[in-house]
């Protein structure tokens, strides 16, 4: 089978599946990479380099006018650092309970 | 990758593949999903012990072999496609139906999943991580169910728009999964 953009990318979204997946059972037992601001990061970068691969190569913004990827591969970036600066000001305890639970 | 198959598609807010409506749909999607991730980050920030543990009832491997479904699935509608491009019409309905079939495998497992937690005697009302779960997870399995609706009539109707057009709908519900998936199951 000829190996095409698009092969490549489903090849590299099951690499990143698996590598979330280990990060997945590793945070099983409340200790492990899935945990804290830097596990966090780790996943979200993650699913941003999905997101990328989907965005790009799916749905063939790669194809499409510039605009078009600056806004969606816009979104997908502020919304993961949206969601990681909403969760780090959780775990330093600037919004919810005082001193974090973590 | 480039080629001449690609002319025209270079400029400004040009060139996406499928129906312009469906485009439409999907930035409002993406805009709904999107404001409810930030909720749910926030009331997680609000209550960080109660989702901690509410989430440790979650199956997380289970999430990631249904990213590898969708994502499967993604390849075949996106191959179905360049079927349909190529004229090889029996080709593309083919592949609808396969990335149909296999998107129908993300909910068998979801079906595992929610029995698992409902099981436990862990429902929409069990609090605020729940409630959110179910809600997230629910309204994301609804447009599964749609998206296998959609790819099973552009299968129906395989003109190279429709094609399109129903393929960028499934790959919109893949893109929303990916963040979803670790924002609700593994992140604690």
């Amino acid at each position: 089978m000829r190996l095409d953009r698009l092969a490549v990318s489903w090849l590299i979204l099951l690499g990143l599946s698996a590598v979330t997946l280990l990060l997945a059972r590793h945070g099983g037992d409340g200790s492990g990479a899935g945990v804290g601001v830097a596990g966090a990061a780790a996943l979200l970068a993650l699913a941003v380099a999905k997101g990328r691969e989907i965005l790009l190569h799916y749905l063939e913004l790669d194809r499409a006018g510039m605009a078009w990827r600056v806004l969606l591969s816009g979104y997908l970036v502020a919304l993961c650092g949206a969601i990681l600066l909403i969760y780090a000001a959780g775990s330093l305890g600037w919004i919810g309970p005082a001193g974090g639970a973590r | 990758m480039d080629g001449p198959a690609l002319d025209g598609r270079e400029d400004g807010f040009s060139g996406l593949p499928g129906n312009l409506m469906m485009w439409i749909l999907i930035l409002g999607e993406l805009a709904v999903f999107g404001v409810a991730f930030l909720g749910f980050s926030v009331a997680r920030a609000l209550d960080p012990v109660a989702f901690g543990s509410g989430q440790a009832h979650l199956n997380g491997p289970l999430g990631a072999v249904n990213t590898m479904v969708l994502i499967t699935s993604g390849f075949i509608a996106a191959r179905g496609v360049a079927a349909g491009r190529r004229g090889r019409i029996a080709g593309a309905r083919a592949a609808m139906l396969g990335a149909a079939a296999v998107g129908s495998v993300f909910l068998a497992v979801k079906a595992v999943e929610y029995a698992a937690t409902l099981g436990a005697g862990l429902s929409i009302d069990s609090g605020g991580f729940f409630t959110l779960y179910f809600l997230l997870t629910g309204f994301h399995a609804l447009h599964v169910v749609m998206g296998i609706v959609v790819l099973a009539i552009v299968a129906r109707w395989p003109s190279v728009e429709n094609l399109e057009t129903g393929a960028a709908f499934w790959h919109m519900v893949d893109l929303i999964w990916v963040i979803l998936y670790p924002l609700v199951y593994l992140i604690r």
